[in-house]
């Protein structure tokens, strides 16, 4: 392609000219990587959620995937060469999974039938993985009815809800025409963790029209995953015999993996209205890459069924093995992006294309195309569609058939059965005639001092094939996303956005020919909402505002904007922030973790397990567990803005994880069949959405007071309940582990604050109160009232320390649950809820009141319980940490 | 992989990069010529939170390599 620009070689004096325009603010000059370089914070919540999945001949009440994020993005510049990127990020899972594939035949989602008044009828389907099936002469299965049904079915299990939490962050050093990056990151969940670092860089040619990129990383991620307790005594696990550790009746599975990856890649502006990017990335997996919770069923069948005279069906042994996958994998993905501007409206559009290939024989294709269209008052629309496709991998399969018998009990040179010890396994008996059990001597045993089982022999690994997985997400299939992106701008130094995302999974897309796991097809829908903004540009606005406000003589408002930030207002002190003027706007982010001691207490004093099984639930059902402890983490998102220099309106929403371990009571009362005992060796988590918050705020005149009334409204969930567990429903999960109120609630509140020289101190009150008498789940939460008074002293410009004292009173649950609840313990019941509570505190809040920071402040305190008044049997609280920042603009 | 199957990659990466040296070659836009290009809607980056969390549905539901995969936010993808 000729270009005529191409002879035309800029001179030292319009290269220096060049440089002059393009240090004029607006006048950058995008070059070949078109990264943002401005300092910015995204803050993000999204929701993703899957679609029931087709089980066939039985309907699922298992809850499907859903998932809730929080997520930060941001970049800051210490200096014109320096920078820090950074995304913290937390996912709350939870739903039903498959589990397993299996023949229709097989029959492993089993109906769950419930008497009710009006007959029995279907209340959901639960999970079985071993079992008998039965095939014809040539090992397809066959349904009771005698007829072939080649159909396949996965097997729904739900999961316990997890939380992963994901922190990265990279910091760059730029030259005039490179940059060089290090990166450290690290994602936990209860059963992962994951650190990984890197290094890449850059280097920008020809005046920046081109920039060669590439990059190295390394992550190490340890396994340690608790084997489904419900699956866990149906589970073939012989392949990891060497890699599972026991706690109690817990069976844990340990690994580890490496990841290595390398990447390349090309920009090139093309045009003045055109740019293309080339990447490739490779990647080298090593380890444990198996999903521990992902199993793969196997047809046993016995071998000889087969060459014997009789035409009859072949029963078939079903087990459920732990999948076994390649220890190694090596990725290969090539990508290109082509971006072309479309002058006759303005927009662009982005077409994108991947192709990938790994050593385990997936390929894969993704072809994505976006139109960003803006439109008047800088709004914008932004519309993807994506195709992806791939190939099963070599290994993959819906369910094995194999010619072996599962497991034969071992016998002797005599043709007896041989019997082991359970405390002693090398120990081993067999039966005499009369059919009692002998030793070794011949001496009969008494089975009243020795427990005995039988010796197996299990079938033949090396009959199977090497590797094995029916992870669906190795199957063949293709996928069709359709999305939609709305993005607002608001002022120069704010942008809004919004988007949703159809995905739906497909097995007849798949490139080439329908993948054949349509028994696995599902979609999702994903919504997200988020805010970013630019601090610099906002620095820079209310330098012009400044400006403007001086020329005009107008000092007073500015004053006024600024008069709050001197007020100390510690972090958990909630509506303490008012704005000082009509279109002033605030930003906040605050984070509460609370977590409760391992002591159960009566009202002020210990409590014995003796009394909390007699007293601490209802006479006619003792307490069977207690709680070992209990930790509560809030994430709170809030936006405000001045209506007038008097009114301020702010909104608040809430996410939310808890996790509670629980233990068995000294002195409990034995199980009871068909009583859901909930066990888990990490507790059992909940999370997601919390309640939400509109409110106003007015300015009392210039006295200091400010008073409040905010409207809670219900969108947390009241429902959350413990998982199914061999068949038996978990029921509804205990009140303090649900993440919304469920009710519509009013929040007064009045609150003072004033300052003198370098001290500053206020107060507030404020309570909850509850409009209605019950949630939809049958019971309210108490009412609240609660005091604060605090007071601070600024050491500096910008550092403050405070001093906090809460007094909280927060009354009993009135009602009960109108749903199954397990009454596992004192948590279960409304009377050993609420309290009072007296807490002391102390804190540091950074202000920072210049520069392209300013209007930013930073705060964090330590809340340490003085005094306890609990109603009923419930573990104190210990310390709570406060964290909070505020951004006013 | 096959080496086969690996050459074939590698020999298009090789065409790729051929092509895009050529482009280079060709290419002249003066930094005063690329106000289009500094424009929002044409940014290789653009919705950056959004396409963050479709990148992360998409590794956790497919199983090809991705080249937008962020390795530092490796996780068990374990539903």
């Amino acid at each position: 392609m000729h270009n005529p620009d191409n002879n035309k070689r800029p001179g030292a004096a319009l290269l220096a000219l060049t440089c002059a325009a393009a240090a004029l603010p607006g006048m950058s000059p995008t070059d070949a990587r078109a990264q943002s370089a401005e300092d910015s914070l995204l803050v993000q919540t999204a929701k993703y959620r899957e679609s029931d999945r087709d089980l066939i001949n039985v309907t699922s009440d298992l809850e499907p995937v859903t998932v809730d994020v929080l997520s930060a993005l941001g970049r800051l510049n210490f200096d014109n060469r320096t920078s820090l990127n950074f995304n913290l990020s937390q996912d709350v899972w939870s739903g039903a999974t498959p589990v397993a594939t299996a023949p229709l035949a097989f029959n492993g989602n089993r109906p769950i039938l419930k008497n009710t008044p009006d007959g029995v009828i279907e209340s959901g389907a639960s999970p079985f993985v071993n079992g008998s099936m039965a095939l014809n002469r040539q090992l397809q299965p066959v349904m009771p009815g005698g007829a072939v049904d080649e159909r396949d079915v996965v097997i729904l299990s739900s999961a316990s809800p997890e939380v992963r939490r994901q922190a990265n962050a990279s910091l760059a050093y730029e030259w005039d025409e490179a940059m060089l990056a290090w990166s450290l990151g690290t994602s936990r969940e209860n059963d992962y963790i994951s650190y990984s670092t890197g290094i890449n860089g850059r280097k920008d040619f020809n005046q920046k029209l081109s920039a060669l990129s590439g990059g190295i990383s390394y992550s190490r991620s340890r396994i340690d995953s608790v084997i489904d307790v419900d699956l866990q005594p149906y589970l073939t696990k012989l392949a990891y015999a060497d890699q599972i550790r026991r706690v109690d009746s817990y069976e844990i599975l340990e690994g580890a993996r490496y990841d290595l990856s390398a990447s390349l890649g090309w920009s090139q502006i093309i045009n003045r209205s055109a740019l293309f990017e080339l990447n490739s990335v490779y990647t080298q997996s090593r380890g444990l890459l198996e999903n521990p919770y992902k199993t793969t069923l196997a047809a046993f069948y016995d071998p000889d069924i087969l060459t014997s005279s009789s035409d009859g069906l072949v029963s078939a042994d079903v087990r459920a093995l732990m999948e076994q996958r390649p220890n190694d994998r090596n990725q290969v993905a090539l990508g290109g992006k082509f971006i072309q501007h479309i002058a006759s409206l303005d927009a662009s559009i982005h077409m994108n294309y991947q192709v990938s290939q790994d050593n385990w024989g997936v390929r894969s294709h993704a072809f994505e195309v976006s139109w960003a269209q803006p439109l008047p008052n800088d709004w914008m629309l932004t519309p993807t569609v994506r195709y992806y496709s791939q190939s099963k991998a070599d290994f993959y399969t819906d369910y094995l058939v194999s010619g072996q018998t599962y497991r034969e009990i071992d016998r002797d040179d005599q043709g007896r059965e041989i019997w082991q010890s359970t405390v002693n396994p090398d120990t081993q008996y067999t039966r005499n005639t009369d059919g009692s059990f002998t030793d070794s001597q011949g001496n009969i045993v008494d089975l009243n001092n020795v427990s005995l089982r039988p010796k197996y022999s299990f079938f033949d690994y090396g009959l199977l094939p090497e590797h094995f997985s029916s992870d669906h997400r190795l199957a063949g299939f293709g996928s069709l996303s359709l999305g939609l992106n709305v993005s607002k701008q608001i002022g120069r130094s704010m942008t809004f956005e919004a988007g949703i995302e159809h995905y739906r999974r497909d097995s007849s897309l798949q490139l080439g020919g329908n993948g054949g796991s349509g028994f696995a097809d599902f979609e999702s829908y994903m919504a997200t909402a988020s805010l970013t903004i630019n601090p610099r540009q906002s620095a820079q606005q209310q330098r012009l505002e400044q400006l403007a406000n001086r020329s005009s003589n107008n000092h007073q408002h500015h004053d006024n904007s600024h008069s709050s930030h001197h007020h100390v207002i510690p972090a958990g002190v909630m509506y303490g922030h008012v704005l000082g003027r009509q279109g002033e706007t605030m930003l906040g982010y605050n984070f509460e973790q609370q977590r409760t001691g391992r002591t159960l207490y009566n009202g002020s004093e210990i409590a014995q397990d003796e009394n909390v099984v007699a007293q601490g639930c209802e006479i006619t059902e003792p307490c069977r567990k207690a709680p070992i402890d209990m930790t509560m983490n809030m994430h709170m998102l809030h936006f405000g803005y001045g209506l007038t220099d008097q009114i301020t309106l702010m909104g608040m929403v809430h996410l939310m994880d808890m996790n509670m371990n629980l233990r068995d009571l000294e002195g409990r009362p034995p199980a009871v069949v068909g009583d859901h005992e909930h066990d888990s060796l990490r507790g059992h988590t909940v999370g997601g959405l919390g309640d939400s918050s509109i409110a106003a705020l007015y300015r009392l005149g210039e006295s200091g007071f400010h008073a409040g009334l905010a409207i809670s409204i219900p969108t947390g969930k009241v429902d959350h309940i413990m998982r199914r567990m061999f068949r038996e429903d978990g029921g509804l999960m205990h009140f303090t582990m649900q993440t919304g109120s469920g009710t519509w609630d009013l929040i007064p509140s009045l609150t003072y604050s004033d300052s003198a020289g370098a001290y500053s101190w206020g107060g507030q009150l404020t309570g909850t109160y509850r409009m209605e008498s019950e949630n939809e789940t049958g019971y309210r939460l108490g009412h609240i009232w609660q005091a604060n008074t605090w007071g601070a002293y600024q050491i500096s410009d910008w550092v403050s320390i405070l001093t906090h004292l809460s007094y909280r009173h927060q009354g009993t649950v009135d009602g009960d649950y109108n749903e199954y609840n397990a009454r596992l313990g004192p948590m279960d019941y409304a009377g050993n809820t609420g309290g009072e509570f007296l807490d002391a505190g102390l804190g540091l809040q950074l202000n920072i009141p210049s520069g392209n920071f300013s209007g930013h402040s930073f705060s964090v305190e330590w809340l340490e319980p003085i005094q306890q008044d609990l109603n009923g049997f419930q573990l104190r609280r210990e310390g709570r940490l406060q964290a909070g920042w505020h951004y006013m603009f | 992989m096959s080496k086969i199957t690996l050459s074939k990659l590698l020999s298009k990466l090789a065409i790729l990069c051929l092509l895009t040296l050529a482009f280079s070659a060709c290419s002249s836009v003066a930094p005063w010529e690329r106000d289009l290009l500094s424009q929002q809607q044409m940014s290789p980056g653009l919705h950056p939170g959004f396409n963050s969390i479709r990148s992360h549905v998409y590794e956790s539901r497919e199983a090809g390599a991705r080249i937008d995969a962020d390795s530092s936010s490796a996780a068990c993808g374990c539903y």
